[in-house]
């Protein structure tokens, strides 16, 4: 891999316009998506907490503006927003609470070689990525991103192992063997590899919690930049 | 924690000094008074006993039973024995501690009679024993207490200046949107502490930002009289000229080629951002070592050294031409100002290229500072500032790239660029 000639990633060529806002209003329909999307925040508030309520968060990728209000809840924080679809920062940009107008700033960029100096957010907030990225020198390239653009800590969400529904899908997988699934861009990464792959970036870790221990693969972890 | 954090410890200790100080000094008080009120309240007791048996003694010439758990001893009316631990007794009250237990004993004489009034300690001593138990409790209560306080003190208090001294840690290089600090915490010392925080920043990058504006200035008004120079020195080079004056312009005309190149770097270095480079201004590795070898070829073989360009690997990309040329002529002409004798070596891998040289070598002291400015090492020759690897290492912090130098086995030392982010 060199470092000049970015990663692209197959899944972040789908999001255009109409799917985009299909995204924006995925996470409001529905009994189950609300209360999801309720033990979501929740996991998010936590993490950001645990990272010392940073001031200045990096929310990337941002998608349509979905964890703005509750990054926002912090009244002196700024949130700079990005992502690798222009369709997702439109669309986010429309329909941005306006409360909020003033203290979002979007970003067009990749997460693997962000638009920003060395040291310049307090905190990269990255829910919903890194679950995408299969290939760990991807990934391992991605967190080296991240330690030269934050200042202090990086939250991220992914699917773990050691739960009820990761065992559920290998077995899937498994018996599926063979033929192609129609949902083969999201992986899960064992707790240990990822542990390690965060160590090996530059990062400790503060913390982690899990959206339903035991059962659900969604972990958040917190992590801060060692020097 | 508490190894990390002085103060919250000192505090928690003072806190449980203090404590333990008072809650020891009330124990103690509970404890004192409660014997002296024994002795009292017990002593009165048993003299308005004896006092009744003096009374049936005297009018009905008997002695009294007596109930409440008092024994009655007269050696000389009663045949009973006197118990061992009774025998120096001496008339009045007193505490007198025996085999089989600790008693209360009232001694008097009636009619040259010896009445001794005794009364079992035990009861009463497990009533004190209790009463201990709960001073003490009290006083370990007091003290778990005081550490919870302080805990909670140490929290509202030393978390937050923790928090601010995390924030305020490497908060020069943050962007621009970076929010004030102040009004995150309260109108109180903190905030005032975040407060003079933000001022400081908000002065270091109006003074960074000056800086900039004034460097770019300069460069830019600086580039039309170079130009000047160098084109005026260029046309009085086709004419006519004697050996010596035509010497004396060639020497004009590179030294503003070089002056023209260094405006350009500096230009480049005060725009705010690592702008991505221009189409027409990007050049691959190689052809850059091709351009820095016919440069500075001639020049390091006129002073008897070899030179030599190694390609180990291609690396692909393309880098800003300007900022590229800066680095590593820098490098090279750093490299031949300090080497004697052998030969400097350019040699380019699949991570970027290195500079290395059979000269002195870097000495250990000197390694910390080498990219400081106007810093020359020790055996300082030829003319120049010392900008030149200072120079280096702003380009490289802009670009991404990262520079290292350390010395080589066979000697000499080894300047390593690599480029691209990191």
């Amino acid at each position: 891999m060199t470092p000049n000639l970015p990663i692209q990633l197959e899944f972040s060529n789908k999001y255009d316009s109409a799917h985009a806002l299909q995204y924006f209003h995925k996470h409001r329909a529905g009994l189950a998506r609300r209360l999801s999307d309720w033990r979501d925040r929740q996991l998010a508030r936590r993490a950001l907490q645990l990272a010392g309520d940073p001031g200045l968060v990096l929310d990337l990728p941002c998608g349509a503006g979905r964890f703005w209000p509750l990054l926002g809840e912090q009244p002196n924080r700024v949130i700079l927003a990005a992502d690798n679809s222009p369709h997702m920062l439109e669309v986010a940009r429309r329909e941005m609470p306006p409360a909020l107008a003033g203290r979002v700033h979007t970003l067009h960029t990749s997460a693997f070689a962000i638009d920003l100096e060395a040291a310049s957010v307090d905190s990269i907030f990255c829910m919903r990525l890194l679950h995408h990225i299969a290939d760990p020198a991807h990934r391992l390239a991605m967190l080296r991103e991240f330690h030269r653009v934050t200042r202090d800590t990086v939250i991220v969400s992914l699917w773990v192992d050691g739960n009820y529904k990761a065992w559920r899908r290998r077995r899937l997988e498994a018996r599926r063997a063979g033929r192609p699934g129609e949902n083969g861009n999201r992986f899960v990464i064992p707790a240990a590899t990822a542990e390690s792959e965060f160590a090996s970036a530059g990062f400790a870790i503060l913390g982690h919690h899990d959206f339903l221990p035991g059962y659900a693969m969604w972990r958040v972890y917190t992590l801060r930049k060692l020097a | 924690m508490a190894d990390k954090q002085p103060l919250a410890r000192r505090i928690l200790l003072s806190f449980m000094l203090l404590t333990a100080l008072i809650a020891g000094i009330n124990a103690w008080a509970i404890i004192a008074v409660v014997h002296v009120v024994e002795e009292d309240l017990i002593g009165d007791e048993m003299r308005q006993e004896m006092e009744m048996v003096e009374t049936v003694y005297l009018t009905e010439g008997r002695i009294p039973d007596l109930t409440g758990g008092s024994a009655l001893y007269v050696p000389t009316l009663k045949a009973q024995p006197l118990p061992a631990a009774f025998a120096g007794l001496h008339p009045g009250y007193q505490e007198v501690v025996g085999e089989n237990g600790a008693w209360h004993v009232l001694e008097t004489s009636i009619e040259g009679h010896r009445f001794i009034l005794a009364r079992n300690q035990d009861a009463f001593e497990a009533r004190e024993q209790m009463l201990y138990k709960v001073v003490v409790g009290g006083f370990l209560l007091a003290i778990v207490l005081a550490w919870l306080i302080g805990r909670l003190t140490v929290r509202r208090v030393i978390d937050p200046v923790i928090r601010l001294a995390g924030q305020v840690r490497g908060r020069d290089s943050m962007h621009e949107l970076a929010p004030p600090l102040a009004p995150e915490y309260g109108d109180d010392e903190l905030g005032q502490l975040a407060g003079a925080f933000d001022q400081a920043f908000g002065q270091l990058r109006r003074a960074i930002e000056r800086e900039r504006l004034f460097t770019s200035d300069v460069s830019h008004e600086l580039r039309t009289p170079l130009m000047i120079v160098g084109t005026s020195a260029e046309l009085l080079l086709r004419g006519e000229l004697s050996g010596r004056a035509r010497r004396q312009v060639e020497r004009i005309a590179k030294a503003a080629g070089e002056m023209r190149a260094l405006v350009e770097v500096f230009l480049q270095l005060a725009r705010a951002q690592a702008a991505p480079a221009a189409p027409e201004a990007a050049v691959s590795l190689a052809a850059m070592a091709a351009e820095q070898g016919e440069v500075w070829g001639p020049e390091i073989t006129a002073r008897g050294l070899a030179f030599v360009v190694v390609s180990e690997a291609a690396m692909p990309g393309v880098w800003h031409a300007t900022l590229l040329r800066a680095v590593m002529g820098n490098l090279l002409r750093n490299a031949s100002h300090y080497t004697e004798r052998g030969e400097i070596r350019l040699i380019l891998d699949a991570g970027g290229f290195r500079v290395e040289d059979s000269g002195p070598g870097i000495a250990a002291d000197e390694r910390e500072r080498l990219f400081d400015s106007f810093v020359r090492g020790s055996a300082a020759r030829g003319e120049g500032l010392g900008l030149g690897l200072s120079l280096v290492r702003r380009i490289c912090e802009q670009q991404g790239w990262r520079i290292e130098a350390h010395n080589l086995a066979g000697g000499g030392s080894c300047f390593s660029v690599r480029l691209g982010r990191f």
